[in-house]
């Protein structure tokens, strides 16, 4: 079973298509990125093979969730705010070694108001692991931080990931999804556009080649320069060579959308020959 | 550590009676140290039993209800709609806590204030003010303690979206 399994996710915002139909699974003790997530409002999502709105408290406690837009009480210390957690859980890790993996040790005296952001935030990571999750979901944990503490925040997921711990995050940031990730989803305009290892996303190695078949009649002209390059109208098709995966898919889709182009049969991957034959 | 392959059922989780203690206990921490509740509860109120001479029962009475009333008001009901506002419910909402855990530790802390702050009023009022009290004020007490978690306070959240 996978740790984590969506199916046809769909959301709208009025006219924005968030989601379009994303699907995907995540395999145990795989740590995945997600690029440009919208809460879905339909299909099906399972985590460890139960939906998370019915689950239930022994489904909660295998479960970690570090969220945006939540706080914790400003008059509690750190080591008293993962203590309360800590007793929720069936098998917590010790507080103790929670406070060396998100690097607060010293701090364990000290209340949660006193903290600066980045702080808080690796306390609400610890919060998040303090109940030995086997699936951990980190909503943008380092959005709004300054590059220290967004390193540090990193080095405290990577503590995690060495514990096989199944992580799903969302980021904006692509260099953080090359830095933790083993597996990058990118979410275009609402459809699933990439779904790679963090290296062949952005040229670390190779540079990753995007191909679609291009009806007859496409308004090649109109394409982003980037991408007009590698239009062959002609041999009804466009091949892409970039190191600059995200732009380029978000040009594409942006492109395919103003003029009803339906991108069937887009495929991204390694520069080097696939294992699949474009259609 | 542990591999990633662990397939055996979940170990229990912490039975109900040791969580609600547990929620009890933090709310109660949080409470000593945002004592605002407490000062409001219970000094300023002996503060206005100023004056000489002895107090009669009556007003002991009004000041232990007041007293009652703005503790249950400013620790449960402010502190649940600020808890909420901050996020601090989402939070705890991401855990294995059901949602009427805390709410209950959120209750058995105000009562415990409460009580503690009839108490002091009660012993300000005999010892300073030789109030006379029988047994019928100690009933008295209990009633009024009985009905401070009550609905009054507690409805005030559901303005909020």
């Amino acid at each position: 079973m996978s740790a984590v399994e969506v199916e046809h996710l769909s959301r709208r915002y009025g006219e924005l298509e968030a989601l379009a139909d994303v699907s995907f699974e995540v395999a145990a003790g795989e740590v995945v990125a997600l690029e440009g997530y919208r809460a879905p409002s339909g299909g099906t999502a399972r985590v460890l093979g139960e939906e998370p709105g019915r689950a239930g408290r022994a489904w909660r406690a295998r479960v970690g969730l570090v969220l945006q837009s939540t706080s914790l009480d400003p008059q509690l210390t750190v080591g008293e705010a993962l203590g309360i957690f800590a007793a929720l859980f069936p098998r917590p890790r010790p507080v103790d070694e929670v406070l060396e993996l998100i690097d607060l040790a010293g701090e364990a005296g000290i209340r949660i108001g006193r903290l600066s952001g980045g702080q808080r935030r690796r306390v609400d990571v610890g919060l998040g692991i303090v109940g030995r999750p086997e699936v951990l979901f980190l909503d943008e944990p380092t959005t709004g931080l300054d590059p220290a503490a967004r390193r540090q925040a990193w080095t405290t997921i990577e503590g995690l990931t060495e514990a096989g711990t199944t992580v799903l995050l969302t980021t904006h940031y692509l260099e953080e999804a090359q830095r933790l990730a083993d597996r990058v989803l990118v979410l275009a305009h609402g459809r699933l556009v990439a779904d790679a290892r963090p290296g062949q996303l952005r040229g670390e190695a190779a540079e990753t080649v995007i191909r679609v078949p291009l009806p007859p009649g496409a308004p090649t002209a109109d394409l982003p320069p980037a991408l007009a390059a590698g239009a062959d109208p002609g041999a009804g098709r466009l091949v892409v060579r970039t190191a600059e995966v995200t732009a380029a898919l978000d040009g594409l889709v942006g492109w395919a959308r103003r003029h009803r182009v339906e991108l069937a049969g887009l495929e991204v991957g390694p520069a080097r020959p696939a294992s699949r034959t474009p259609t | 550590m542990s591999s990633p392959a662990r397939r055996p059922a979940p170990p229990r989780l912490p039975g109900i009676w040791p969580t609600l203690a547990g929620q009890v206990r933090y709310q109660l921490l949080l409470l000593g140290r945002n004592p605002n509740a407490l000062v409001a509860g219970v000094l300023l109120l002996s503060l206005t039993a100023t004056g000489g001479g002895r107090v009669p029962v009556a007003a002991l009475a009004g000041r232990v209800v007041l007293g009652v009333t703005l503790i249950a008001y400013l620790t449960h009901a402010v502190g649940l709609v600020a808890a909420r506002e901050a996020g601090v419910l989402k939070r705890w909402r991401a855990t294995p806590l059901p949602r009427w855990a805390y709410l209950a530790g959120r209750l058995g802390a105000t009562l415990v204030m409460a009580l503690a702050s009839g108490a002091v009023t009660v012993l300000v009022g005999v010892l300073g003010y030789h109030a006379r009290v029988g047994p019928g004020a100690a009933l008295g007490l209990l009633i009024v303690l009985a009905s401070a978690p009550s609905p009054g306070p507690r409805s005030a959240p559901r303005s909020a979206p």
